[in-house]
């Protein structure tokens, strides 16, 4: 019988870890109710605080007036099915029992021993029991309890309803997650005050409690005048009225106010310390979100103007600068900033890194950093496009080493700039506005669309110049490497039978209203072929 | 950039040899030959002596007539001291004692670029912003880049060349719709018509120019069709 038992459940365990659908609905709930980073996430704790809310409001109101029927069901009913369903999901998705009875299995197959059932089931019965025990797993639990209502004293558990709001919002679970950092101040705290409350309730009782004071019946009547006192309330409904109860009244009120401030500045200062990596927190969750991001790495002189430029380009930036003063700059600059270290793969892999970000521009002063970001960044990712400065040409090869796709060297952009405009200032007065597009010609790239104008043309069917641009080179997409990166090779003013197709990128000189009107026709005409 | 076209045979003092300088001189130098290194310190010019530039003199800045001894007519005087104060005096002093010269200077900000302008620089480079201007277009706008890189930076003989219209040429008198450049292999992206002023206007502006004699022509092509082109134009004069 019990081999017949085992045989099924082991048989039944290999189907499970082999099923991928099984896995599948498995992982879905998981992500669901435990993953922060999973969109849909989001949605179902909305929903969670909806029902959560809805039902407080329906207990509330009918602790005073009968609410309708309808409302009682919904309650009775949808509320705690919704609670009850969670619950056990949670229960189940919380480790997985067939992963045990393989490995129970197995082991005992290698070592041939017998397959002990009580073993594995105690074992299977901790992992679980590991979570019912777990405080928000208790508040769950209790919360389903109102639905019994019959017994008045269970309303109190309204309360954990309230409680249960806990697990769906993420700043909430922060704050006690502050406070926990300073769990031995405020421990300290807590034993001084109810040692101080313990005396001062002794020595009023002994003073008062004889019948001086009209108020003061019992030990209770005391331990509740030094609460109320201690902690700078003071209601006022017991109040000393002997003199020896007075100066026990001013050293309690003394401490309290003392004690209370203490409680704030504990409290203030475990914010202090940990604003900087709820900032962080802040910066890392609205980053995972986001694709296509460029990573700005240090925020000196050239990272604050491709930083600004970016954005003035409709890019996504985030800076990463370690040093304080600038972290502070970029956000006053307006920036999404990360007060990390680039150069460390912890940093990167918070960021999603290879699935977010587009380019890593290593902009630090420091060439032996920026090569330092560049090994980081590749290392982790063979896809994203690198840009690197760096100013001693022995580093540069390095760089190319480390895998940077760009090399920037402003002392050589400056000796070339330099030497353009020795040479011939008209073309580098042209090649300086089209570059700083300070002017309104500009150079500017145009993919041909498919099933647009272009699209199977040769490049003498049209007529640039009558739409006022100058075609300078057309760039035909080559396919190479593994992950299928697409390289161009580039045809300099081309002749008029070059033919065009789709994915070709043309590279046109104009002024701005001249290329925007030609993009647009290019659109237009895609549509209008589709049409047809 | 530079061929067989025009041989610039000008003089350029460059002011400074430290970080900056050093690698200004060596783009300088695959260009032209006449450069003579001028630094303050004695261990600078020592450096510039050790890597082979003979014309390499220190001079205190703060006296002029040792500046004036350096001859600086009709030179052009590049200022890439590593210290931003110290082109802002460079440029200063130079002005005061020439009319004639170009005077280029490295800047490090838009701040101190207007400064620089402001005392009379002719061109005025700003470092950062110019690299900062090449990595956001190597992000926004790959294939332009990518363009302006092989006109640039590769030496694959295409280049963009400005060539000035000599007397009596074939061009004179024609009208810019009249001259397929694309017949030379050439892409004419701009010209300075000496009847609209000095400013360069792109051709894509549209409008139909007349050549004249002394309007510039900025051309985009490879070094043998720009140097048939200028044989053509100079009737084999040049």
């Amino acid at each position: 019988m019990k081999e017949l038992f085992v045989k099924y459940l082991v048989a039944f365990s290999y189907y499970l870890e082999s099923a991928p659908r099984y896995k599948r609905v498995k992982r879905f709930f998981n992500n669901l109710l435990n993953n922060d980073d999973y969109p849909y996430k989001k949605y179902f704790d909305l929903f969670m605080v909806f029902i959560i809310l809805s039902s407080v409001i329906i207990l509330v109101e009918d602790v005073h007036h009968h609410v309708a029927k309808f409302l009682e069901w919904y309650d009775l009913y949808v509320v705690t099915v919704i609670f009850i369903v969670e619950y056990l999901l949670r229960l189940w998705v919380y480790g997985d029992i067939h992963k045990i009875v393989i490995a129970r299995y197995e082991e005992a197959e290698f070592f041939e021993k017998e397959f002990s059932l009580k073993n594995l089931f105690s074992e299977i019965f901790a992992l679980k029991w590991e979570y019912v025990t777990s405080i928000p797993a208790i508040i769950d639990l209790i919360a389903i309890l109102p639905s019994y209502r019959e017994l008045r004293v269970l309303r109190v558990f309204v309360l954990f309803r309230a409680f249960k709001m806990l697990r769906y919002s993420k700043s909430l679970l922060q704050f006690f997650d502050i406070l926990k950092n300073k769990k031995i101040e405020l421990y300290a705290l807590f034993l001084l005050l109810s040692f101080f409350t313990l005396i001062a309730s002794l020595m009023i009782y002994v003073f008062e409690g004889a019948g001086q004071n009209p108020n003061l019946h019992n030990l209770f009547d005391a331990v509740y005048w030094a609460v109320v006192t201690v902690t700078t309330v003071g209601y006022g409904d017991i109040s000393p009225v002997t003199d020896e109860g007075r100066i026990v009244a001013i050293f309690v009120i003394l401490t309290g106010v003392g004690a209370m401030t203490f409680l704030t500045s504990i409290i203030v200062s475990a914010f202090g310390e940990k604003l900087p990596e709820i900032k962080r927190t802040r910066v890392l969750n609205q980053v995972a979100k986001t694709k296509d991001l460029n990573l700005v790495c240090g925020y000196g002189k050239i990272g604050q103007i491709v930083s600004d430029k970016l954005r003035a380009q409709g890019e996504k930036v985030l800076v990463i600068e370690t040093d304080e003063k600038k972290v502070e700059k970029a956000e006053l600059d307006g920036f999404r900033v990360l007060q990390a270290d680039a150069t460390k793969s912890d940093t990167l892999l918070k960021l999603k890194f290879c699935d977010n970000v587009k380019a890593v521009i290593a902009v630090t002063h420091n060439d032996i950093i920026n090569v330092f970001i560049t090994i980081n960044a590749r290392s982790l990712c063979k896809r994203v496009e690198i840009i690197a400065r760096c100013s001693e040409k022995s580093v540069a090869t390095k760089l190319k080493l480390a895998g940077a796709n760009h090399l920037i060297m402003p002392e050589e952009i400056a000796g070339l700039l330099g030497a353009v405009y020795i040479g011939q200032p008209v073309a580098f007065d042209a090649l300086q506005a089209i570059l700083t597009r300070k002017k309104s010609a500009r150079i500017d790239e145009i993919e041909i669309k498919k099933g647009s104008m272009l699209d199977g043309k040769r490049v003498g069917d049209y007529d640039f110049t009558a739409s006022r641009l100058v075609l300078l080179a057309v760039l035909k997409p080559i396919k190479a490497g593994e992950e299928g990166e697409v390289t161009h090779y580039v045809i300099f003013n081309p002749p008029e039978e070059t033919e065009l197709h789709a994915h070709d990128v043309l590279v046109v000189m104009g002024y701005t209203v001249s290329i925007a009107d030609f993009k647009e026709r290019m659109l237009e005409s895609v549509r209008y072929n589709k049409e047809r | 950039m530079f061929d067989t076209i025009k041989k610039d045979n000008r003089e350029i003092i460059l002011f400074g040899y430290g970080k900056l300088g050093h690698r200004v001189y060596e783009m300088l130098s695959t260009y032209f030959t006449k450069i003579t290194v001028v630094e303050q310190t004695e261990l600078l010019t020592r450096d510039a002596k050790e890597h082979g530039i003979a014309k390499s003199f220190t001079v205190d800045f703060k006296h002029d007539q040792e500046l004036i001894d350096l001859g600086l007519e009709n030179k052009i005087l590049f200022c890439a001291m590593d210290e931003m104060a110290m082109n802002i005096f460079l440029v200063l002093s130079l002005r005061s004692m020439t009319k004639e010269s170009t005077i280029i200077s490295i800047s490090t900000s838009a701040e101190n670029t207007r400064k620089l302008k402001f005392i009379g620089a002719d061109k005025v480079i700003d470092i950062y912003e110019a690299s900062a201007n090449r990595i956001v277009d190597i992000i926004t706008r790959p294939a332009v880049t990518r363009v302006l890189d092989e006109i640039i930076f590769v030496d694959n003989g295409i280049s963009l060349e400005e060539i000035e219209i000599p007397p009596d040429s074939f061009l004179e008198g024609k009208y810019v719709h009249e001259i397929d450049f694309k017949e030379f292999g050439l892409i004419l992206v701009g010209i300075t018509d000496k009847e609209m002023g000095d400013d360069f206007i792109f051709v894509s502006r549209g409008i139909d120019h007349k050549f004249d004699a002394g309007d510039i022509l900025v051309l985009l092509g490879e070094s043998y069709d720009l140097d048939r082109f200028y044989k053509k134009l100079t009737g084999g004069r040049a």
